[in-house]
């Protein structure tokens, strides 16, 4: 097995069920500080005074996000934490991967890399979340499941879900992903799509 | 740069305020009455304006025009109106502003989307059918929408 290393992250193929492996949306600090830049409503007040404790939290449901490393997925992590600190609920990012469908002569990849990669990237998506918001409780999974149907379940006791538009199994150009479209469909709880950023989100 | 008397009255209600609105799209279904609750209590959590947004198009089978169009837009209006009261009650803690627009359902929304922080929508509006999962309307606004949008849940059949 070898080992990952987290400059590889983008490299592995953490698919929907397009099963399609490529190297877009490598989580890096380059993609996350982007989106500091962006012209945002602040966070109110008056969700902080309910952070007491995880217990509180818990009572004020929670936000699902699901993060596969893709610039859209990114966003709605900024945009789950966002929310999750106007509920006052409990950040709940998901990391779902599935092993690639081999494509051509692509030699296919150990099992480990990937359950290694989706653990860094869950860690990585905890962290910045945890810095970003200080007052946040989060919480993170990592599993080897179907994106889309595993979101829908995870949604059942939440108050939000959070999707990207399209994950990394999209390509260039398409406009809503598989995943999202099936969440939008069968969540249990809203569904908040969130695409790429773009010239019209400018600050 | 001075501003016109003519150019604020062409300011937004929102301009210059610290948070983008919220838009809903409403036109009356039980889907879209349940977006609008939902998008409500965001407003409220983000002390942001509402924007109610409902898209309005002549209905010219019964070949009507110029002041029946007036009528029917003041209808949609008060019927949107009782429906806020009903939801929200009549002394809401939020802004809530009514636009009834002319046009039809996905352009108008995602002109709104524009200038709004976040568009709710409920899963299907009046043009879907009973099993339908997503409306064509909704689909249109999250492939399309400059901003995030939220697609809130059926209510619970009765």
């Amino acid at each position: 097995m070898v080992p990952v290393r987290a400059d590889r992250l983008g490299r592995l193929a953490l698919t929907g069920s397009e099963g399609r492996a490529h190297t877009e949306g490598v989580l890096d600090g380059s993609e996350l500080s982007d989106l500091d830049g962006e012209a945002v409503d602040p966070v109110t007040e008056h969700s902080e005074g309910d952070q007491g404790s995880v217990g509180d939290a818990e009572d004020q449901g929670r936000v699902v996000v699901g993060v596969d490393g893709s610039a859209p997925s990114l966003r709605a992590l900024e945009w789950a934490g966002r929310e999750a600190m106007h509920l006052g609920a409990v950040l709940d990012i998901w990391v779902l991967w599935m092993p690639p469908v081999p494509l051509g002569t692509m030699a296919p990849i150990g099992g480990g890399d990937y359950v290694m990669a989706a653990k860094l990237m869950a860690d990585e998506a905890a962290e910045y979340a945890r810095e970003r918001w200080s007052d946040l409780v989060v919480e993170s999974h990592v599993t080897e499941a179907s994106p889309a149907p595993a979101l829908v379940e995870a949604s059942r006791d939440a108050s939000l879900l959070v999707v990207g538009s399209r994950g990394v199994g999209g390509f260039r150009g398409l406009l809503l992903g598989s995943v999202s479209h099936y969440c939008a469909q069968h969540a249990h709880c809203p569904v908040m799509v969130v695409r790429q950023r773009s010239d019209r989100d400018s600050p | 740069m001075m501003a016109t008397a003519a150019d604020e009255h062409a300011q937004p209600l929102w301009a210059g305020a610290a948070v983008m609105p919220v838009a809903v799209g409403v036109d009356g279904s039980p889907s879209s009455i349940e977006a609008f609750a939902w998008a409500a209590s965001e407003a409220q959590r983000r002390g942001a304006l509402l924007r109610v947004v409902s898209a309005w198009q002549p209905d010219r089978s019964r070949g009507s025009a110029g002041a029946s169009d007036v009528a029917a837009v003041r209808d949609r209006r008060r019927v949107l109106g009782e429906l806020i009261v009903e939801t929200i009650g009549a002394n809401p803690e939020i802004d809530v502003m009514v636009e009834v627009v002319r046009g039809s359902p996905a352009p108008v929304l995602l002109e709104a989307a524009e200038e709004s922080a976040l568009l709710v929508l409920g899963r299907r509006g009046r043009g879907g059918f009973p099993g339908m999962r997503l409306g064509s309307v909704g689909l249109h606004c999250v492939m399309h929408a400059s901003c995030p949008v939220a697609i809130v849940q059926d209510p619970p059949r009765a």
